[in-house]
C-alpha cells in the first residue's frame, strides 16, 4: 500500500515535471549552463587552485636552482636546456579557468546570500593573478572573465595589474570584515574553515608579497611605503606561526584522485605504492652543499631524504640521516646521478601515508621575510618589529614548517655564519634574500623563482645543458591565447624569454 | 563512335557552408574555453573525373579498365570575429588546427630556426653546434589528401577472372610521433651517424641578426646521444613528411568451376574459387620511414598525426571458396 502510493506519487511528479512549460522550450542556450551555488564552486575552485599550482611550482623549483632532475629519466631539455616553445608551460588556460570560478563566486555571492564568500574569492583571485603576472608579464584582467561580453580580452600592463591587485585586496578586506561566515557554510572554506580574521590576515600577507616583489623598481618606494603603512593602520596584521594551506585533513582522502596533489605526483598513490615520478626531482648540489656549508643540516634533513629515499618506515631515509648521506645533483646534469644516489624530496613534503596534508599556498616564514625586507629597505615604515626580529622569526618559522626543531634556528643567533646570523651578516638584504629562497624551497617554487629573478640571489650555477649564461626569465604567451586572441597578444610585442624582463625584474 | 566502349564522367562541385554551428576555441582569458555558436564559414570544392574503357568485348574475353581522379579542397573562410585560429588535436609540439583562410585540418609543428636571409641554412648554437629549435609552431600543410586517383581493371577469360584496384592519395602532410620515439631508442636509421660531425646544412647567425656564416667546422658537442635524443628528436619538423601513397588495395584471381561439372555433383548448383590479396603493396614517400599515412592516432580531428599507439596495417591474402547449393 505504502509502496503503491510512492509509485503513484512518483508518476504524478514525473508527469507534473514533464508538463511544465520548459518541456516545449527547446531553445536553451548551450552557452548558458545551469548554475551551481557559489559555496560548491568555491570549494572546488580552492581544490583546483592547489592542483594547478603544482606544475608552475615545480618549474620554479628548478629554475630557482633548488631542484633538478635525477638521471633515472632522460633529461628534459625543455626544462634544463631552456629549449621550449609557446606550446610549453601553458599554465595560463588552467589559471584562467580557475579564475572564472572565483569570478563567478564574486558575482553571485550576493544573489545566493553567501556574501561571506566574496572576500575570500577576491583574495584567491589576487593570488592567481599575481602568479600569472610573475609567469607571463602583461595579462588580461580588467577585460578578462567576461565571457561573450569580451571575446578578445585586452591585456593590462603588468605594473597596473599589480596595483589593481592591492585595490582588489582592499575590497576583499572590506567584504570579509562585513560578512561573517554562516556556520552552515564554514566547511566550504577549505583554507580557513570560515575564519574571517585569518582571511584578512592572508590578504595583508599577500599584499606584502606583491609590494615587496616590486621593491627594486626605481621610483616605487613611496608607493610601497604608503601601502605598507595602510596595512599597518588597517590593524589586522599578518598570518603568523602557521601556514596558509588548502585542503588538508578531512578533505584529501586516501582515494585515487583525492590525494594531496604533491603527494599524488611525487609521493605515493592511494594504495601506498611509490609513484614512479618519485625518482624525478632531486635537490640540487648547490642547495645541499650550501646548506651543509652553513651548518644548516637540520633543515637539509627535512628538505630532502638521504640517498636511497624514504624507507619502508614513513619519514625515515633508507640511508642513515647523516649529512654525508645527503647528495645533490648538479643543476641540469644528465648522467651520473641515478635516483637512489641523490637526495629525493624530503619529509617536509612527502611522508608515506600523509596524503592529507594541506597544500601550502604561503608560509609564515615567507611573510616574515617580506616584513624583514620591508623594514630593512624602509626603516620609516610603521611596522612594529625590527628587520632583525622579523628575520629571526622567519628563520624560526622556516624550521617549523619544514619540521625541524626550531631551537636550531635560534642556535644561529650569534653563530657568526653569514646570511644566518643577522648581526654578523654583512649584507642584510642578501641575507634576507637567501633565507627567503630557502624558506620557499619545496613549497612555493614559483615564488622562489620570482624572488630569484628579482634579486639574482643566491648565485646558483647555470644548467650543465646550457653553454651560455642566458636563463629564462618568463614564459611565452601560450599558443592557445595567441591563436584565439592574436591581436592582443601581438600588441605585447615580441617576447624573448631570455631578455623581455618583467617590470619588477630590474637586472 | 567508340561502340559504346568509352564512358567519361566529369563533375565539379563547390559548397559554401555559412553560419555553421561549431565549437569555437575562445581565449581562456574570457573565463571559458569554448563557444558553441552558429558562425563560421567554410568552403569545400573540387572536381571528379572518371574514365572507363571497355578494351575488349568478346565471347570469352572481356577487359574493362577505369581511371578515376578527384580533387577535393576546403578552406576556412571565416571564424568568429577576432578569432583567427585554434588548435584541436595532437601534441603541444605538433597539432592540427583550424586557421582562417587556410585548408583544414592544418598541421602545425615546431621546427628548425632558418637563416633569416633566406639562404636555407639551419641555425646552430654557436657554442654547442646543436641545431636551434623554433619557439613557435609553423604551419606545415593540410592533412586531408587533395588528390585521389584510382586505377582499376577487370579481365575475364572464360571461367577465369582477374581484378585489381590501385589507389593514389596525396597532396597532404603527416606527422609521425613514432619518429620521435625511434630517435629516442636509436632505432631510426637516421640516427646511425654518431661520429663527431658538423650538423648538415648549418650556419651561425652573425651579430647583426640577419646574415649568417655557413658552419663548416663547428662540430656538435656530443653526437652519440645528445645530438639525437636531446636535440634532433625535439625538432618536430624532422618527422613531418609528405603523406602520399600508392596502394594496391585489392587483387583477386578467380576461377568459376564450369556448371556442367558442378551439376554432376547433384548437391551444388554453382562453385567458384578465388585467390585474393588486400593491401599487398604500399608505396610511400621516401622520407616516410614510419607508417601507412592512412593511420592516425585518432579518427576525426587528429587526422594526420600518428604515434606508437596504432597497430601497423596488415597485408591480407587468402582463398575464397564459394559453393552454391
Amino acid at each position: 500500500m505504502k509502496l503503491k502510493s510512492i509509485i503513484v506519487a512518483t508518476i504524478v511528479a514525473l508527469v507534473g515535471a514533464s508538463c511544465s512549460e520548459s518541456f516545449l522550450d527547446i531553445n536553451t542556450n548551450p552557452n548558458t549552463l545551469p548554475t551551481a551555488s557559489p559555496n560548491y564552486i568555491f570549494t572546488n575552485a580552492l581544490n583546483t587552485s592547489a592542483a594547478n599550482m603544482v606544475s608552475p611550482n615545480e618549474i620554479g623549483s628548478y629554475w630557482s636552482g633548488q631542484w633538478t632532475q635525477s638521471n633515472g629519466y632522460i633529461i628534459s631539455t625543455t626544462t634544463f636546456a631552456y629549449n621550449f616553445t609557446n606550446g610549453d608551460f601553458n599554465y595560463w588556460d588552467g589559471y584562467y579557468d580557475n579564475l572564472q570560478d572565483y569570478q563567478f563566486v564574486i558575482e553571485n555571492a550576493d544573489t545566493y546570500n553567501q556574501k561571506f564568500l566574496k572576500g575570500p574569492a577576491k583574495v584567491m583571485k589576487a593570488l592567481l593573478a599575481q602568479q600569472l603576472v610573475d609567469m607571463y608579464g602583461n595579462i588580461p584582467l580588467s577585460d578578462a572573465l567576461k565571457g561573450v561580453a569580451s571575446l578578445a580580452p585586452k591585456f593590462d600592463e603588468q605594473k597596473a595589474v599589480y596595483e589593481s591587485l592591492i585595490t582588489l585586496l582592499d575590497e576583499a578586506i572590506v567584504d570579509i570584515k562585513a560578512n561573517a561566515f554562516a556556520s552552515a557554510f564554514t566547511s566550504a572554506d577549505i583554507v580557513f574553515k570560515g575564519n574571517t580574521s585569518k582571511w584578512t590576515k592572508f590578504a595583508n600577507s599577500l599584499k606584502m608579497r606583491i609590494l615587496m616583489r616590486q621593491a627594486r623598481v626605481a621610483g616605487r618606494d613611496a608607493y610601497i611605503k604608503g601601502e605598507i603603512n595602510k596595512i599597518v593602520s588597517e590593524g589586522s596584521g599578518f598570518i603568523t606561526g602557521e601556514d596558509i594551506g588548502s585542503g588538508g585533513n578531512g578533505f584529501y582522502l586516501a582515494t585515487a584522485g583525492k590525494l594531496n596533489p604533491v603527494y599524488d605526483r611525487w609521493g605515493y598513490d592511494a594504495n601506498g605504492a611509490k609513484r614512479a615520478l618519485n625518482n624525478y626531482p632531486r635537490l640540487t648540489q648547490y642547495l645541499v652543499n650550501s646548506l651543509k656549508a652553513s651548518k644548516d643540516t637540520l633543515r637539509l634533513k627535512r628538505l630532502g631524504y638521504a640517498t636511497g629515499g624514504e624507507s619502508a618506515t614513513p619519514g625515515v631515509s633508507t640511508k642513515a640521516e647523516l649529512a654525508v648521506n645527503y647528495i645533490g645533483v648538479p643543476f641540469g646534469a644528465s648522467s651520473g646521478y641515478l635516483p637512489a644516489g641523490a637526495s629525493a624530496l624530503g619529509p617536509s613534503l612527502l611522508v608515506k601515508g600523509e596524503f592529507n596534508r594541506p597544500y601550502i599556498l604561503m608560509t609564515a616564514a615567507e611573510i616574515q621575510f617580506h616584513l624583514a625586507e620591508a623594514k630593512q629597505r624602509y626603516s620609516d615604515v610603521t611596522l612594529s618589529g625590527t628587520a632583525k626580529s622579523y628575520f629571526e622569526e622567519g628563520m624560526k618559522q622556516s624550521f617549523r614548517v619544514l619540521g625541524a626543531n626550531t631551537a636550531g634556528a635560534d642556535a644561529f643567533k650569534a653563530s657568526k655564519i653569514d646570511n644566518y646570523d643577522w648581526d654578523a651578516s654583512t649584507d642584510k638584504l642578501s641575507a634576507i634574500a637567501i633565507q627567503k629562497w630557502i624558506a620557499l624551497c619545496n613549497f612555493n617554487g614559483l615564488d622562489a623563482w620570482s624572488e630569484y629573478r628579482k634579486t639574482g640571489l643566491p648565485v646558483t650555477p647555470q644548467s650543465i645543458q646550457v653553454p651560455d649564461a642566458k636563463r629564462p626569465i618568463r614564459f611565452f604567451y601560450p599558443n592557445t591565447e595567441s591563436g584565439s586572441n592574436g591581436d592582443n597578444v601581438k600588441a605585447q610585442g615580441t617576447i624573448d624569454v631570455f631578455a623581455t624582463r618583467l617590470f619588477w625584474d630590474v637586472d | 563512335m567508340f561502340n559504346n566502349r568509352v564512358n567519361i564522367d566529369l563533375s565539379a562541385y563547390t559548397q559554401r557552408s555559412k553560419g555553421q554551428v561549431i565549437t569555437v576555441r575562445v581565449p581562456n582569458t574570457t573565463g571559458f574555453s569554448n563557444l558553441l555558436i552558429n558562425v563560421g564559414e567554410t568552403k569545400n570544392w573540387g572536381y571528379e573525373a572518371e574514365f572507363k574503357y571497355l578494351i575488349l568485348r568478346g565471347n570469352k574475353a572481356n577487359w574493362d579498365f577505369s581511371l578515376r581522379y578527384s580533387y577535393n579542397d576546403n578552406k576556412v573562410v571565416d571564424l568568429y570575429p577576432g578569432i583567427n585560429e585554434f588548435q584541436y588535436g595532437g601534441y603541444s609540439y605538433a597539432n592540427t588546427n583550424v586557421i582562417k583562410g587556410e585548408r583544414f585540418p592544418m598541421l602545425k609543428t615546431d621546427g628548425y630556426q632558418y637563416a633569416p636571409d633566406g639562404s636555407g641554412y639551419v641555425l646552430v648554437n654557436p657554442t654547442t653546434g646543436y641545431p636551434l629549435r623554433q619557439t613557435t609552431l609553423s604551419t606545415r600543410g593540410g592533412t586531408l589528401p587533395r588528390h585521389i586517383a584510382g586505377l582499376g581493371s577487370k579481365f575475364t577469360y572464360g571461367d577465369f577472372g582477374l581484378t585489381f584496384n590501385f589507389e593514389y592519395r596525396g597532396g597532404n602532410v603527416m606527422f609521425s610521433d613514432l619518429g620521435r620515439q625511434m630517435t629516442f631508442t636509436g632505432a631510426g636509421g637516421w640516427t646511425s651517424n654518431r661520429e663527431p660531425q658538423v650538423f648538415p646544412n648549418s650556419a651561425i647567425l652573425n651579430a647583426d641578426g640577419v646574415t649568417v656564416t655557413p658552419n663548416t667546422s663547428l662540430q656538435v658537442r656530443e653526437a652519440e646521444y645528445a645530438l639525437w635524443v636531446d636535440n634532433y628528436r625535439l625538432i618536430s619538423e624532422n618527422f613531418v613528411n609528405s603523406a602520399w601513397f600508392i596502394k594496391l588495395r585489392d587483387i583477386n584471381l578467380s576461377y568459376t568451376i564450369p556448371s556442367n561439372l558442378i551439376t554432376k555433383t547433384k548437391i551444388f548448383s554453382g562453385a567458384s574459387i578465388s585467390l585474393y590479396g588486400r593491401n599487398l603493396l604500399t608505396i610511400v614517400d621516401k622520407k616516410n620511414f614510419y607508417t601507412d599515412p592512412e593511420y592516425s592516432f585518432t579518427t576525426g580531428n587528429g587526422l594526420g598525426i600518428n604515434n606508437t599507439g596504432q597497430t601497423p596495417p596488415v597485408r591480407q591474402y587468402g582463398v575464397n571458396i564459394n559453393l552454391i547449393f
